[in-house]
């Protein structure tokens, strides 16, 4: 995150004109932007998630302890995931942090409001900095491999959902009366991680409309500090609970999309923009390299533990339940070296074939190991669409079951409680999942020519690094094929 | 949307505080009150949880107690001659079967997730065994109680004989 790695990409993206390729959607909608300046916005998204949150809390804790009779895991794993990792963000950026309930009471209390009397010289809680040398998404990184490596109990016992989950809410509401703002949400929570990933794909972006206007504009930046009524400005508002200063916010990556910056901002220049998807090619140091393919692997991983027939592997998986302390090492043992060593080893190993197919002495490896690590972004969110589309086609009709019956206490709320398992057309599974897969290839071989273009000078370098890159898509295509048809 | 703040700022704060004590409230109201009020008055009603692994037992098997803490087995239920008696049963994982020969109910099949009823009028006195007619799990042989009917008391609630330290 805080590597300086500028490209000739970035200084592209910055010249580009700011009205160029993308819709102003409040301009477009008025009232939208009208809502969102408000308050209240925040709250009023956080709100209902606030309340379904803490019912599944409870129901994980008080309810049936067979995941496909509690709403906890029905509603977190299958629903929730799918909505996240299938539209939410592929679509809406970081639209969940803006809505997500689980920091929401460590901010109310760092604030020492929910929602109005906004003193940013005054917030409770020590106010701490966040350690410089941690200011990167490595925590987040190890966080979610430590999680996924216990996946099986975690998206099968309500139990163990609500300590992962409600340990993140405490840890959150901790953290937050100690450090400075969200840096639990920037630095830590491991589903921020993801998200901040493969946001850079999503089409929504907050932007300023003209970042010309932020260069000239001189005294505190409010989309940065915060501002007060009658400070230039109308409404009040927080400093940037993500630490970002969007007079020079290129990337979704850090943009939680909470809006304090539209209501600060003394210019009126900030806005919510549709641009193509993708738009975010750059990846900026190794920590964010090292988490698309961390991800990368675990949508592998996940398909094999979760949807494939390999029983000896799921019971190693499955440790508290096989008992196979031995083989669960194995199998963590082996997930965290390919995350942590053998795929990115793979990944250097083709990075440098790009060098030396491309011709161009002079670009640095680290460059092109860095900067290609994006074909995985696009990749690695359509894999996880993949992986996580058949959970919700074939145990989705759990969802009407658990919504009668929220506790799996045999309760009928809206006459759906005896709704029978239905898989919704399995055998349609495969095709959509190649399909898919085979989208996210052919986007990501193009946006790897964009990636190029930034990091060689010549087109012919381009076209020939690509070659090797290409066929390392292909090959992790291949698995994935492998794994989702076996 | 000035007025949209000053309603929400007003009553957000509570709607907090509600939603904390509403939640729990509206689920223990809904189990507790609501659901043995559809039971006609006097009867006799229990609610026996089954579990391949934890046997029988009148405590709710939750996610907490069936991962963590395990739950009290159920050894007998005991109440009057003559009292109607429903057990509801409920499955907190495979299915299972529920026999009591001596009232003649034969293999009630227990679905997870759903509620299986029996009701009769115990009119014997006597300790009668019911048990589990499906091969469910590692304490299948232990799925059994005794449903044990006594001569009416006067002025004695008849209850349910729970279950042994």
């Amino acid at each position: 995150m805080e590597g300086d790695m500028a490209t000739p990409v970035v200084e592209k993206e910055m010249q580009r004109p700011a009205t160029g390729r993308r819709i102003d959607l409040f301009e477009k909608f008025p009232s939208l932007k009208a809502f969102a300046e408000t308050r209240s916005f925040q709250f009023l998204l956080i709100f209902p998630n606030f309340v379904i949150f803490y019912l599944f809390m409870l129901t994980g804790i008080f309810g049936n302890p067979m995941g496909n009779q509690n709403i906890t895991i029905i509603f977190i794993w299958i629903l929730w995931w799918f909505l996240l990792i299938g539209v939410l963000v592929p679509l809406g950026s970081r639209l969940w942090c803006t809505m997500c309930p689980l920091p929401a009471p460590g901010e109310w209390l760092q604030r020492g409001a929910i929602i109005e009397k906004p003193d940013p010289e005054k917030p409770l809680g020590l106010n701490k900095p966040w350690p410089k040398r941690f200011k990167n998404i490595w925590f987040q990184n190890f966080g979610f491999l430590g999680l996924a490596l216990f996946s099986v109990l975690l998206v099968t016992r309500p139990i163990v959902t609500v300590l992962v989950v409600g340990g993140i809410g405490v840890l959150a509401t901790v953290l937050m009366l100690v450090y400075q703002r969200r840096a639990f949400c920037v630095y830590l929570c491991p589903v921020s991680g993801f998200q901040g990933l493969y946001a850079m794909f999503a089409p929504l972006a907050l932007r300023a409309i003209d970042k010309g206007i932020c260069k000239t504009h001189k005294g505190k930046k409010g989309c940065f500090f915060g501002a007060k009524q009658g400070d230039e400005k109308s409404y009040d508002a927080y400093p940037c609970p993500w630490f970002e200063y969007v007079g020079t916010m290129d990337r979704n990556n850090y943009c939680g999309l909470c809006m304090e910056c539209l209501k600060s901002c003394q210019k009126d220049n900030i806005s919510l923009f549709l641009r193509p998807f993708g738009s975010d090619i750059r990846i900026k140091g190794y920590d964010e390299a090292w988490k698309a393919f961390l991800m990368a692997v675990l949508a592998m991983v996940y398909s094999i533990t979760l949807l494939g027939p390999y029983g000896t592997v799921k019971d190693w998986a499955n440790v508290t339940w096989s008992g196979e302390v031995r083989g669960f090492l194995i199998y963590a043992g082996s997930v965290a070296a390919l995350c942590l060593l053998i795929f990115p080893g793979v990944h250097l190993l083709f990075a440098w074939l790009s060098k030396l197919f491309s011709r161009a002495r002079e670009i640095p490896l680290k460059k092109l190991f860095v900067g290609y690590s994006y074909v995985l972004v696009p990749f690695g969110l359509l894999a996880w669409i993949a992986f996580s589309l058949p959970l919700l086609m074939v145990n989705g009709s759990y969802i009407l079951q658990v919504f009668s019956d929220p506790f799996g206490w045999g309760w009928d709320l809206f006459g759906t409680g005896h709704f029978p398992w239905t898989p919704f057309y399995p055998d349609a599974v495969p095709h959509l999942q190649v399909l898919i897969l085979m989208i996210g290839l052919v986007f990501s071989i193009r946006k790897g020519y964009d990636v190029g273009r930034g990091l060689f000078q010549e087109r012919g370098q381009v076209v020939r690094s690509l070659i090797p890159i290409t066929a390392y898509l292909v090959i992790i295509t291949a698995g994935f094929l492998v794994f989702f048809t076996a | 949307m000035v007025w949209l703040d000053r309603i929400v700022n007003e009553l957000a704060l509570l709607a907090v505080v509600a939603s904390l004590v509403l939640v729990p409230a509206g689920a223990w109201y809904y189990e507790a009150v609501y659901i043995p009020s559809q039971y006609p008055k006097g009867a006799q009603v229990f609610t026996i949880w089954w579990s391949g692994t934890q046997g029988l037992t009148l405590n709710k098997i939750t996610a907490y107690n069936y991962w963590l803490k395990g739950t009290d087995r159920l050894e007998e239920i005991k109440v009057e001659k003559g009292d109607r008696v429903v057990l509801r049963m409920i499955s907190s994982d495979v299915y299972h079967g529920f026999t009591l020969p001596a009232f003649g109910i034969d293999e009630v099949v227990i679905k997870p997730g759903e509620v299986s009823e029996v009701a009769f009028v115990a009119d014997k006195v006597g300790s009668f065994l019911f048990y589990c007619t499906i091969q469910c799990g590692v304490t299948h042989q232990d799925l059994k109680a005794n449903l044990t009917v006594v001569e009416p008391q006067k002025g004695k609630m008849a209850r349910a004989e729970g279950p042994t330290p």
